[in-house]
Order: C-alpha cells, then structure tokens, then sequence
C-alpha cells in the first residue's frame, strides 16, 4: 500500500485541490462504487448511473475539492453531491416519473471478500442495518421518504401525488426517520 | 432562541428539509428559523446522520471498469493542460528553461539539460564527464538508496543508486528545497540496476537541498509523496 492508500479521506483533500490525480485516484477507488450504486438507484439505469457519477466527480476535481470538514465527512459530503446531481438528472428527463423500483437482477451485490477494507466491511454492514430498518417501517412512512430522498420530490409534490395533505406527509417523513434511528439504536445496543 | 410555539410551527419542516423535500424558497425560511432554534439544531444532530446512511443503504452494484478510466483519463488530461499551460507561460518568460521543464517532456530535458547545460552525457547508463566547476560533490544514503550531487555552478547533476523498479503510471521526481519552499525539478526513470541520473536545471545557488520523491506520471507541481532521499547543499 502506497503513502496516499494510507492516507485518510480528510487528509487527502489537500491533495485533491492541489490536483494530484494519484491523490483523486485514491479517492475515486474508496468512493467511487457507492457513488454509483447510489447514482444508479436514482436514475434507474447504468449509462445514466455513469453519466452521474463521472460528472459528480469531476466536478469534484475540478472545483478543487472544496470539502469543509467541519460539516461531515468525505463520504458523507460525495454522496451528497451525487445525490444531488442524480435528482438534476431526473428532472432533466421531464415528465418521466422515478423509478421506484428497480431491476434486482442487474444488481450485483458486494460480497465481503479479503479485498474489503475495514472501512468498507462496516459500511456494508451499516448499509444492510439501515436496508433492515426501512423494510421495518409502514409503507406509508418509507414511501414519503423514498419519494423523497430517492425520488427528488418535494413534500408538496409528494401531497399532491399520494393526495394527502402536506402536513402529514412531512409528519410521516419525521416519524419514518426517527423509527429508522430508533432501529439502528437497537441493533447497536449490547 | 425561539419561543416552542414558534418551534411548532417550523417542526414538521426539519424531516423535509434534511430530506431535501423542500422547496427553495421555503429552505431559505426554514434556514432562517434554523440558525436561531435550539430545539431544531438538535432534532438536525440525529436526523442528518440518519438521512446519510440511506444514501448508503442502496444496494451495491460494481461499477464498470471503464467509468474509471474514462473519469481518471479526464484528470490527467486536466493535469497534463494544466502543466503545459503553465509551461508555455513559463517559456515566454524564461526561453530555453521554460522549454526544458515541461513535465510532459520531462525526460527529454533531463537528457537535454544534462548533456548541453551540466556537461555530462547520459546514455545507457554510461556517464562521462567533459566538465565541471570544481565543487566538491556530495553523497548521501538513506536506507538502500544513496545519492550524490555533483555541482556544475548553478545546475548539478545527481545520481542515485538503490531506487526500485516503479508502477508504470509513476516516475520519480527530482525537488529543490529553498528555505521550506520545494520546487519542482527533473523527472526521470531507473536503470535496470536501480541507478538513475537526473539534471537539476533550477538554481542551486542558495539552495537547501535537493530530494526525490515518486510522483505520478507526468510529474507533480508540488510532492505528493515522502522524500526518498534528500541531499543537503553546503552553505
């Protein structure tokens, strides 16, 4: 393992923004599979997947890497940006709606192997605890959040879809996240 | 701080918010009443953290090898402009030695430096000298590698030995340090014996020392990597 392998995200982007490519190369390796899963599970298709990721992260490059780390971490802060970038990708394709669900026999999940980090085992392991929570939340709570979080809809366009007054669909938002919370604080507890 | 009646109001708006399920002009509202509500602030501490792990919660799908490549293959497209941008700048002010440090002709001038500026001439390992200004060189080791610098006025020339072989997409690179402030210098390649000559073209005079990292191929503007070996100058 090299000298960058061994670095921490926060410390690699100093590098980043100086644009050392072995520096953003590292960075792409860590990140670069979550960012497309995520990509793909907004987008509902893989060329649209890549299209969002490589934009994402070479915007990333290109802006120098301005990550504030006293507002989360690395991981945190890139699949932010691509979140972000998918939901534009969404909207550009007016008029269709998201994919909700999606074709589980493209998905090739990640088996833990030799080759995993530490880093990459627990955030696997934290992925399948999280998965196991929202299968644990009614069906009215996970679908104002999916539509949400994965869809890009706003709370007003959720109401208007699902018919239901805006104040239930954020109080339905609320509680769904705080059963996630309390899920995950039980599968932690000893 | 709000009143909790105030904070009813805005409640139910944080869930929206941390999910991005709001609109612009309300998040800006909401930010407002976000900056002055205690109660918010730390409903947000628990609630952001969850709202990131569903970010993390999609199931993995292995990326496509080529998405790597064609993302890596737009950095160091960016990386090698940039050098030459910077180096035609430098060519206008600096002629010849502008020309000599373009990264992407980097071994190029290394041979050109060494045989036209330092006098020496490198080729297949072979060295000879046909010139010099009488300094004293200096040697130095530091693990299994050890290096000596010869001075020729200004330029030098420096020769390592105990370097291993590199991944193909490295290259060492040779840094004057002046005072803490590290400039870039020659790119070169090993010998199959772990030997390598390099020309050190920049101004030696008042220098500190002289050091060699790896760097990424094409060269960094700043190191990237420990020193392998870093030679002191004499005052």
């Amino acid at each position: 393992m090299s000298k960058v392998e061994r670095l921490a995200d926060e410390d690699l982007m100093p590098l980043i923004a100086d644009r050392d490519p072995r520096a953003f190369e590292v960075f792409y390796d860590r990140h670069g599979g979550a960012a497309y899963s995520l990509a793909y599970r907004v987008v509902g298709s893989r060329l649209g997947a890549e299209d969002v990721t490589q934009e994402a992260f070479l915007s990333i490059w290109r802006s120098g890497a301005r990550f504030d780390r006293t507002r989360g971490s690395v991981r945190a802060w890139t699949l932010g940006i691509v979140r972000n970038r998918a939901i534009d990708a969404l909207r550009r394709e007016s008029g269709k709606a998201p994919k909700l669900s999606f074709d589980d026999a493209a998905i090739l999940e990640s088996k833990p192997s030799d080759k995993l980090t530490d880093d990459e085992a627990l955030r696997l392991t934290e992925a399948e605890e999280v998965r196991g929570a929202m299968r644990e939340l009614p069906t009215e709570q996970s679908k104002v959040i999916h539509l949400a979080f994965f869809g890009g809809f706003s709370h007003s366009e959720i109401a208007e879809m699902l018919s239901m007054p805006l104040g239930t669909v954020k109080g339905r938002m609320r509680l769904g996240l705080e059963k996630i919370r309390l899920q995950l604080a039980e599968g932690v507890a000893p | 701080m709000t009143s909790a009646d105030e904070h009813d109001r805005w409640r139910d708006d944080l869930s929206a918010y941390v999910l991005g399920a709001l609109e612009a002009n309300e998040c800006a509202d909401f930010e407002r009443h976000l900056e002055t509500c205690t109660i918010c602030a730390e409903d947000q501490r628990w609630m952001q953290p969850v709202v990131t792990l569903l970010s993390e919660s999609v199931p993995r799908i292995a990326a496509p090898r080529e998405l790597r490549e064609r993302v890596m293959g737009e950095v160091r497209s960016d990386v090698e402009n940039r050098a030459a941008a910077v180096a035609g700048s430098s060519r206008k002010s600096s002629g010849l030695r502008g020309l000599l440090m373009r990264p992407a002709s980097g071994l190029v001038a290394v041979v050109l430096l060494a045989a036209g500026i330092g006098g020496y001439l490198i080729a297949d390992g072979t060295d000879e000298r046909s010139g010099g200004s009488g300094e004293p060189p200096v040697t130095i080791s530091q693990g299994n590698v050890s290096a000596t610098l010869e001075r020729q006025g200004d330029a030098g020339t420096l020769q390592v030995a105990g370097l291993s072989e590199l991944q193909p997409r490295e290259v060492y690179q040779a840094w004057v340090n002046h005072d803490g402030k590290i400039e870039e210098s020659s790119l070169f390649a090993t010998r199959k014996d772990g030997t390598a000559t390099a020309a050190i073209p920049r101004e030696l005079n008042g220098a500190d020392s002289v050091l060699v990292t790896i760097e990424p191929r094409g060269g960094s503007l700043r190191p990237t990597s420990g020193a392998l070996i870093e030679v002191p100058l004499p005052d």
